[in-house]
């Protein structure tokens, strides 16, 4: 076991890449503060970023504090999110599964699904308001299309050798379906699920910052209006954040689910 | 093909039947829901009549346009940055990590400092789009390229090629099915930025029209606008799905 030290510098993307990072930090204080190239109103520094951040933890911004703006955006994402996932994947597996419903559901998903998302925002504003149900609604269209094309993907492209030997040993119907064909597309069902997930945030940052009285986006537009780049970057950072870490989640609930995905490969 | 149409027609004869009759019932107020056939004449008619400004096709074109700019944008940066990451190991240590970092903000979330720092305007829209061309092109390229077989390399280095031959003559063959499938994802997701931040950002265009029609509580205008985004979409779809196609033959690569 070679001491730790030594181990750190075998490894140099980690090394190099922690310092690109610190160098782009170092970079932008550099921009805004040290040398003030960029004008304040263009960017904030980090010290303004933090005190932005500190304030909006304690204080309202725009009607609500951070949490409060982050509970709203989260609430219409894992809404949108969890409808979209509850139609998409059974869709997607019942049009992989089943030639009739192939048949009868494809040319109507695949027309709908031309239209992108973001381009439902205005009629669903002006069907449900400017509140949680039009981007509720919107963030389920967007997240339906994903999962039900890597659901009926994943479906047909399960071995049908792997089908075969399960219906000899006597597996019918639904049987064959939850414990042959459904685990064997897993890893593109999780896929589905991931890219559903992603489009949701973005769909909620265009429809907050159409129309809306809280949230993320909302925050964005307040700052926009009053010209304060640092709450711009707050939100920013809290949507990426937010993903990165809902992303993380999805891939630690796949590794612990999809457990036989290891085995199938070695 | 004839057994095949009328499982096809089912949904949509379904929902156009109940959009219908909830209109016709009262159930769906006619002033947020047109009747079909309204949508129909609306779409058509605005193909000459102006709304929000511009008629429909010169809307249209205004869209097309601001696109083309973006994902052409978009593709000239993702493709050398790719292949360029992709082969010198330091430029990919440096710009990764930077790029994973930012790479979990969505387009759109860019649209206020696009503002903040370009105006209202074509570059504000533009700048959105090339956010959201950006990733996959670069991701495509740069997994492409380092998925490229090191026999290729070492036998083109035995023959002494330069540097830039390298690039175009073995890296970007080799890598191009997956680059140019990173294009067509590209193509599509820049087209929904584009919509997205003409939604906000820009004062014409298709994304425009349909908002314009939401603030003045005209949904037949809101649809016909959705309709004729869905076309182009698809048309875009269309278009890179034949390019792809053309660009697997060509290396004898179609399944």
């Amino acid at each position: 076991m070679p001491p730790r030290r030594l181990r750190l510098l075998r490894r140099p993307r980690l090394i190099v890449g922690a310092l690109s990072v610190f160098g782009a930090l170092a970079l932008w204080q550099l921009a805004t503060v040290w040398l003030a190239w960029i004008r304040p109103l263009f960017l904030a520094s980090p010290a303004t970023l933090w005190e932005a951040f500190a304030s909006s933890l304690k204080e309202p911004y725009g009607g609500a504090t951070l949490v409060e703006h982050i509970r709203v955006s989260l609430g219409e994402v894992l809404a949108g999110f969890a409808g979209g996932v509850a139609v998409g994947v059974p869709l997607g597996v019942g049009m992989g599964w089943s030639p009739v419903v192939a048949r009868t559901m494809s040319p109507f998903f695949n027309t709908g699904r031309q239209i992108p998302p973001l381009a439902w925002v205005p009629l669903a504003v002006v069907w449900f308001g400017i509140d949680f149900a039009p981007k509720a609604f919107v963030i389920f269209i967007a997240a339906v299309i994903p999962c039900t094309i890597n659901a009926f993907v994943g479906v047909r492209m399960v071995d049908p050798d792997l089908v075969n030997a399960a219906r000899v040993f006597g597996a019918r119907g639904g049987r064959l379906l939850c414990q042959t064909v459904i685990p064997a597309a897993a890893p593109l069902l999780f896929t589905g699920i991931r890219l559903s997930l992603q489009i949701s945030w973005t769909t909620v940052v265009a429809a907050e910052l159409l129309a809306s009285s809280a949230g993320l986006g909302f925050m964005m537009v307040n700052a926009s209006r009053n010209l304060q780049p640092e709450f711009i970057m707050l939100s920013m950072a809290m949507i990426g954040l937010l993903g990165a870490l809902m992303t993380q989640g999805l891939e630690w609930l796949q590794s612990c689910v999809v457990t036989w995905q290891e085995e199938a490969r070695e | 093909m004839s057994r095949r149409l009328p499982l096809g027609v089912l949904p949509f004869l379904l929902l156009l039947a109940v959009w219908d009759l909830a209109v016709l019932t009262g159930w769906a107020p006619e002033s947020h829901i047109p009747r079909p056939w309204k949508v129909i004449t609306t779409f058509v008619e605005q193909l000459v009549v102006p709304f929000a400004g511009n008629t429909l096709p010169v809307d249209a074109a205004t869209s097309l346009g601001r696109w083309a700019m973006g994902f052409a944008l978009g593709v000239l940066i993702g493709v050398p940055l790719g292949l360029v990451m992709a082969w010198v190991r330091p430029i990919d240590y440096v710009v990764s990590p930077v790029f994973e970092v930012l790479r979990f903000i969505p387009p759109l979330a860019w649209v206020p400092f696009a503002i903040l720092w370009f105006g209202v305007g074509a570059e504000a829209s533009a700048f959105v789009i090339v956010t959201g061309v950006l990733p996959p092109v670069l991701i495509n390229t740069y997994v492409g390229a380092r998925a490229v077989p090191r026999a290729f390399v070492d036998a083109a280095r035995t023959l002494a090629t330069p540097a830039h031959r390298m690039f175009l003559e073995v890296l970007v063959p080799a890598a191009l099915p997956v680059i140019v499938g990173g294009i067509r994802i590209g193509a599509g997701l820049g087209w929904m930025s584009l919509i997205g931040s003409e939604l906000i950002a820009v004062r014409s265009g298709l994304g425009y029209k349909i908002v314009i029609g939401m603030q003045a509580f005209r949904p037949e205008f809101v649809i016909s606008g959705m309709l004729a985004i869905g076309l182009i979409g698809f048309a875009i779809d269309f278009a890179t799905r034949r390019l792809e196609r053309r660009v697997l033959v060509r290396l004898g690569q179609a399944a």
